[in-house]
């Protein structure tokens, strides 16, 4: 080898193992811009405070607008003039709720903790990663006011208010009208009297050549667990108070498991061949395209229902609503928003940006902009709703006559008993499992927790 | 070896050995000691001996992830292994055609496997997808069999998903075939050697670290097995689906139990081990190498 070769050799060795070393280095080094929102910090040199945010709510979040507006109008408040946001951003609420777990164990969780359910309030509360906002609510009684007793309680951890909830989530029927009268079935007013009329409706579907409801299992079966949650809270006064009834850990009882067979019988005879082992969006499209007519889901749906990416043009007014037989209607408050900021001036900041989502006229624009119903229970909808989005102000005529309100299990039940639900939904469907094994399966998971 | 050389070695080790260490030795450390703790995502890991193991064997979910990783390292290691050296030892013939059929055997491991998951979700569907349409086409009456959502045919059709495509392992043997001499096939022919017996007495031999190799590379590749799995079944329905990994997923983001899941893990590498020396010892490489050594 020559001289000459031997020094470029060298060099490029040199280069090489100097590229390794930097790209170990650039392992632990994070540069200023791309800072996570998680970083921890007080006032900047501005005098400004920057609340470091996580923030779910983006890309075809369905209220993703509306947290936009929310963000950029607080900057504009006396309250908000002398803070910044630094965001990160995660689309999905199941990816959200991983990295929240990660900081929860192992991290400092953002100023500002968005809630994606997942029970993470009490999680973060006993992790101590959350501050106490009982304080706050104490010393405004006014704020206080707009929130009734069971959305607090729902946001409490061992006497301490620790979310602030922005909403309540209700779910009923929605039903598709050309659907009913092809059919020859007169939809009922508000719902169906029993769920022995409901069957009989959805025979006739079957025998008219229509897919009469629409179900899931995938991910966490939601439609099936609407329609689980309506058969067992509907079927008696004990059924309704097990439905409300928090993180239950026995689901071997008789108003269950006659749900459950209920849900089989659903499963196997009235809805799509593809339900079984089928996700949310497929179902949802079923709908949209008038494939099947009933499909139970919140007022977070309507604004699809309008857009034309989704279903096709005028679908909106083929849409009417009612609620589960028996007059059962699914309403639970929602896991509040929380405060993860430790130092005095950001804990002020995030507090006073909480307070401005909970806003009457905040409030309102989230139920405009994304269907999110309101958490204050005496908050009058305006008659311009009536106008511009009547089938939302029919939902809220509608909820306002449910005679059985009850939770529903993606707020009430543990995460693995949601997961055992969907996991075996397909066993129940194809009879590979009796109501019984399923409801024990259930527990099983349950009892884990 | 000389001082310089050997500063030079320890160069280019150094950074690997520290990507090494932070990467995977840190982790495997921190995983195997929570593994005895008793560690959820609100509270502090604290010692608890054995409790996560016990639980685990006692829990039947875990033996039937358990079985099922095992049956899936069985397939793997010889049906798709197998699968990869046919289509190996018939393109090395290089009959007409054969590169175009390289290529496209190559496509769907292209394909990331999130996309795989998804088109197979489509395309089985019952509703919409292609057995419906076969269905349709052959007169056949009864429902539409559900492959990914009917546990009597969820684990065979997510399997299908991936055993077929083995153009990672084809291509690995084609190189060593290659590298034969041709002077070897060259006598042979005069001799007067059919094609399979090219394969059987010159070829397969020639191959046999190779195939401990790609045997090797699929059974860690099963222990492993995640995406495609929880992009379509999610471990069911029921249990007909779940694997180590994804049990290991649902211990820690689902019930929140860090320390049973890194028990989980301990099982995981144990396992992976444990195959790896199982494979070694099949295929004699230990005294392959001390003949080669010998020869040297």
């Amino acid at each position: 080898m020559t001289r000459h070769k031997k020094a470029a050799t060298a060099m490029a060795a040199v280069t090489l193992a100097a590229a390794m070393l930097l790209s170990l280095c650039s392992c632990a080094s994070v540069s200023p811009s791309k800072q996570p929102a998680t970083a921890s910090g007080t006032k900047d040199t501005d005098g400004k405070v920057t609340l470091n945010v996580i923030n779910y709510h983006v890309g075809v979040d369905y209220a993703a607008d509306y947290y936009k507006y929310l963000f950029e109008s607080f900057l504009e408040t006396e309250a908000g003039k002398n803070v910044r946001f630094n965001f990160e951003e995660i689309p999905t609420t199941d990816a959200f709720n991983q990295k929240i777990k990660l900081l929860i164990s192992g991290g400092t969780l953002p100023d500002i903790v968005l809630n994606g359910g997942n029970n993470i309030t009490e999680l973060a509360a006993r992790a101590g990663k959350v501050r106490d906002l009982t304080p706050y609510f104490d010393a405004d009684p006014a704020w206080r006011a707009l929130f009734d007793d069971r959305s607090i309680e729902f946001n409490t951890v061992d006497g301490k208010i620790y979310g602030v909830p922005v909403s309540k989530e209700i779910s009923y029927i929605y039903y598709n009208k050309e659907l009913f009268a092809r059919a020859g079935i007169e939809p009922p007013e508000t719902a169906f009297e029993s769920w022995d009329e409901f069957f009989k409706a959805c025979e006739t579907f079957k025998a008219a050549g229509i897919t009469p409801v629409g179900m899931d299992t995938a991910d966490s079966g939601w439609l099936s667990n609407l329609w689980l949650c309506g058969l067992i809270a509907t079927q008696s006064k004990a059924g309704e108070t097990w439905m409300n009834t928090e993180f239950p850990t026995n689901f071997n009882i008789p108003q269950v498991q006659s749900a459950v067979a209920q849900l089989q019988r659903m499963l196997s005879q009235y809805t799509t061949a593809d339900a079984v082992g089928g996700r949310y969006d497929p179902m949802a499209t079923h709908f949209f395209n008038g494939e099947v007519a009933m499909f139970p889901n919140g007022p977070w749906m309507i604004p699809d229902f309008r857009n034309t990416e989704k279903a096709p043009e005028g679908f909106y007014n083929k849409v009417g609503v009612m609620l589960l037989p028996g007059g059962g209607m699914s309403l639970v408050p929602t896991p509040g928003d929380m405060v993860g900021a430790t130092d005095p001036k950001k804990i002020e900041a995030a507090v006073a940006f909480l307070k401005y989502s909970t806003t009457v006229e905040n409030q309102l624009l989230a139920l405009e902009m994304t269907g999110l119903q309101p958490v204050s229970p005496h908050i009058t909808i305006p008659a311009r709703l009536k106008n511009s989005d009547p089938l939302m102000a029919k939902v809220l005529d509608t909820a306002a006559r449910a005679k059985v309100t009850y939770g529903q299990n993606q707020a009430y039940w543990h995460q693995n008993v949601i997961d055992a639900f969907s996991t075996f939904l397909p066993e129940l469907a194809y009879f590979n499992i009796t109501p019984e094994q399923f409801c024990a399966r259930l527990t099983e998971a349950a009892l884990k927790n | 070896m000389t001082g310089k050389r050997k500063l030079w070695i320890a160069l280019f080790i150094t950074p690997c050995m520290l990507l090494f260490g932070l990467i995977y030795a840190a982790p495997i450390v921190t995983v195997t000691a929570t593994a005895f703790t008793r560690y959820t995502a609100a509270a502090r890991p604290v010692f608890a001996g054995g409790e996560n193991f016990a639980a685990l064997f006692r829990d039947k979910d875990f033996q039937i992830a358990v079985k099922n990783t095992l049956v899936w390292v069985l397939l793997q290691t010889t049906v798709h292994v197998s699968i990869g050296l046919g289509m190996a030892l018939i393109l090395h013939k290089k009959p007409k055609g054969w590169k175009v059929a390289r290529t496209v055997y190559l496509i769907p491991n292209i394909v990331p496997t999130a996309a795989t998951g998804i088109m197979f979700m489509l395309l089985l569907n019952p509703q919409f997808g292609v057995v419906k349409g076969l269905y349709k086409l052959l007169s056949i009456s009864g429902p539409v069999p559900n492959l990914f959502g009917n546990s009597r045919y969820a684990f065979v059709t997510v399997t299908c998903t991936w055993l077929f495509y083995s153009a990672f392992n084809t291509v690995i043997f084609l190189a060593q075939l290659g590298s034969v001499d041709k002077a070897i096939y060259e006598a042979a022919a005069i001799d007067g050697a059919s094609p399979w017996q090219t394969d059987r007495h010159i070829n397969l031999p020639a191959l046999r670290g190779t195939i401990g190799t790609c045997v090797l590379l699929a059974s860690v590749a099963m222990v492993s097995q995640f995406d495609i799995i929880y992009m379509t079944t999610r471990g069911g329905p029921g249990t007909a689906t779940l694997n180590l990994p994804v049990y290991l997923y649902k211990t820690m983001n689902l019930e929140n139990n860090y320390g049973k899941a890194n028990a989980v893990g301990v099982v995981q590498i144990i396992l992976g081990l444990g195959l790896a020396g199982l494979i070694r010892l099949l295929f004699g490489e230990k005294k392959s190498n001390r003949e080669t050594e010998a020869q040297l």
